[in-house]
């Protein structure tokens, strides 16, 4: 009687085992704290917003998110001049918008690239459509690339194909992060940007 | 249909051997209860009267007992007031949880509070301490099973004036943690195998590392050259399905609770801690110097002492105790001395080398009281380094 009594409990313990297991694959968290506590491909936990338009874009000099962005992930802690992209946190940065892009979408980056990023291509994605363009300074600079979006997407990556450690050009830098681009300005606007450029100004 | 009064006879009789197992187990173990009564009671009167020192010489805020609850204290009284948090909110950027914080102890101390209608922090300390007393009766009895009765006093001594047993005293989980080690330990030796596995649940709701028990406890099953019968089979896989059971648990209370079964280790995200490899962590400790050297000459002295027990053939032990201080150690070195000095292989180690040994135990004992007395100043003046 005993030893049935400790068998059935043992199968009902495999059991839960296995639905526990179960629960740890599937968390049902949202897509933020997945990306801060889950994956900790963000430094920023609930980031204060500010009240922006499309046409003002992202200002990575300013602490926050304009308040048309969900998420971004991919880019270290806040600095006084921007951010840096950091592939030791996400390969490619990735900027969450609250509304999916479609059709034609200019984007225009102020960056400055660093150490082997230097001369090297960077993509931006969308969705299945992406683009390169070569990152040629270390001084910020302008880049505008145009997408054709077939497939709405509500979210935007900028990948540097070579980040590397601080180290690799300055020994002795003890920097953990693993950086490609600085960042100062993104716009995401609908529309070539021939066109959006003659209206907006932004360099 | 029973006879029924064959069948109060029956009832009648269980009440006889119940009280006269209870009253061979107090036979038994009378002279352990009572050696840790005594000891529970001048930890408890050495922690009072250098916190009354501290608070009238040194400008200490020690008032009462609750004083002491400090720091994760402060974690796990959110435990007992509000419960797991449902979203992070601590911390400048409110990102810290009490996830991190395992459920067996505050959940004790909640059931105490509701009981005695004790304030939580309270309860928290008085828990805490109750759990010391219980500790010190599990592990006199292990010392005794391990090492035998003459050793028990050098054990008692050895914990109620470990260096860390402010711990004990200001609702942390070290002293429950040190009981379930103990008790685990001692029914794995006495190959109790449903038991010792029950104890590995509890330990393993008590702290993360707590789960690694279940390699203790396949260990132990290793070193031994037996031909089990299937009903001995079964009790051991038994045992071994127990001893996460706790971890479990709080898995799937997480995960409905805020989405996530591994809340408890993703939260470590707002304390900064990676993982990262525990011997780099170790190097660098002795390379920096100040405390970050003395946690990693602690931390090597328990690496010692899990080979010692390894020499020892008590391959249990040295297991157990090698992956408490590597796994910590990987996150960090600070904290590092306050997870050895509560770890039951380590304060066993040091009980069976010096314990015997009046004139080297007595020299021992005066420096573990005299560093006890030091950090219980700290810990009452705010010094983080005993954190």
């Amino acid at each position: 009687m005993m030893l049935k009594a400790q068998r059935a409990l043992i199968v009902a313990l495999a059991a839960f085992y296995g639905w526990v297991l179960l629960l740890v694959l599937t968390p049902n968290v949202s897509e933020e704290y997945r990306a801060y506590f889950i994956e900790r491909s963000t430094k920023d936990w609930r980031p204060p917003r500010y009240a922006a338009s499309l046409a003002d874009g992202i200002d990575f000099s300013r602490p926050g998110l304009p308040s048309y962005l969900r998420s971004m992930s991919g880019v270290s802690v806040h600095e006084a001049w921007g951010r840096w992209t950091d592939a030791r946190l996400r390969k490619a940065a990735r900027f969450v918008f609250e509304r999916p892009w479609s059709g034609d979408v200019c984007i225009a980056l102020e960056a400055s690239s660093v150490g082997p990023q230097l001369g090297k291509d960077v993509i931006i994605r969308a969705d299945g459509n992406e683009i390169r363009f070569v990152a040629v300074s270390d001084k910020a600079q302008w880049y505008r690339v145009d997408l054709n979006l077939d497939q709405p997407s509500e979210w935007i990556e900028i990948e540097p194909t070579a980040p590397a450690l601080p180290a690799a050009w300055d020994p002795g830098n003890t920097d953990p992060r693993s950086l490609g681009l600085g960042l100062y300005q993104l716009l995401v606007l609908p529309g070539h940007c021939r066109e959006v450029s003659a209206s907006s100004g932004e360099d | 249909m029973s006879n029924p009064r064959k069948t109060a006879c029956a009832g009648g009789s269980d009440s006889v051997a119940s009280k006269g197992t209870l009253r061979q187990l107090w036979f038994h173990h009378r002279f352990n209860v009572l050696v840790a009564a005594a000891l529970f009671a001048a930890s408890h009167v050495f922690v009072e009267v250098i916190g009354r020192f501290s608070a009238h010489e040194l400008g200490a805020a020690y008032s009462t007992i609750v004083s002491a609850c400090h720091w994760d204290c402060g974690w796990y009284l959110s435990i007992v007031d509000e419960g797991y948090y449902l979203e992070p909110k601590q911390h400048p950027k409110g990102d810290a949880a009490n996830w991190a914080f395992f459920p067996a102890f505050p959940l004790v101390a909640k059931g105490l509070s509701l009981l005695t209608a004790s304030q939580p922090a309270l309860a928290l300390v008085l828990t805490s301490k109750l759990f010391l007393f219980l500790a010190l009766i599990a592990f006199l009895a292990l010392v005794e099973a391990e090492l035998g009765a003459e050793y028990r006093l050098a054990a008692g001594l050895t914990l109620a004036f470990s260096p860390y047993v402010m711990y004990a005293h200001a609702g942390y989980t070290e002293s429950l943690y040190f009981l379930a080690t103990a008790l685990a330990f001692l029914f794995l030796k006495k190959e109790r195998w449903v038991l010792a596995g029950a104890a590995g649940g509890l330990l393993s709701a008590t702290r993360l590392v707590g789960v690694l028990f279940v390699l203790s406890y396949l260990v132990a099953r290793l070193g031994r050259n037996w031909r089990a019968t299937t009903s001995e089979r079964t009790a051991f896989t038994l045992g071994l399905m127990l001893a996460p059971l706790g971890l479990a648990l709080f898995m799937a209370y997480l995960h409905f609770r805020v989405g996530d079964a591994l809340a408890f280790k993703h939260a470590q995200v707002a304390w900064g801690r990676l993982i990262g490899n525990p011997l780099e962590v170790l190097v660098r400790g002795f390379d920096t110097g100040g405390w970050d050297r003395y946690f990693a000459v602690l931390a090597s002295l328990g690496l010692a002492m899990s080979l010692w027990h390894l020499a020892r053939r008590r391959m249990s032990y040295a297991v157990f105790l090698a992956v408490v201080i590597l796994i910590p150690l990987a996150t960090g070195i600070q904290g590092i001395p306050r997870y050895l000095f509560w770890q039951v292989p380590f304060l066993l180690g040091i009980v069976e080398l010096l314990g015997r040994q009046r004139l080297l135990f007595s020299l021992y004992l005066a420096f573990s009281a005299a560093f006890s007395s030091l950090f219980i100043v700290s810990w009452l003046t705010g010094r983080t380094f005993v954190i």
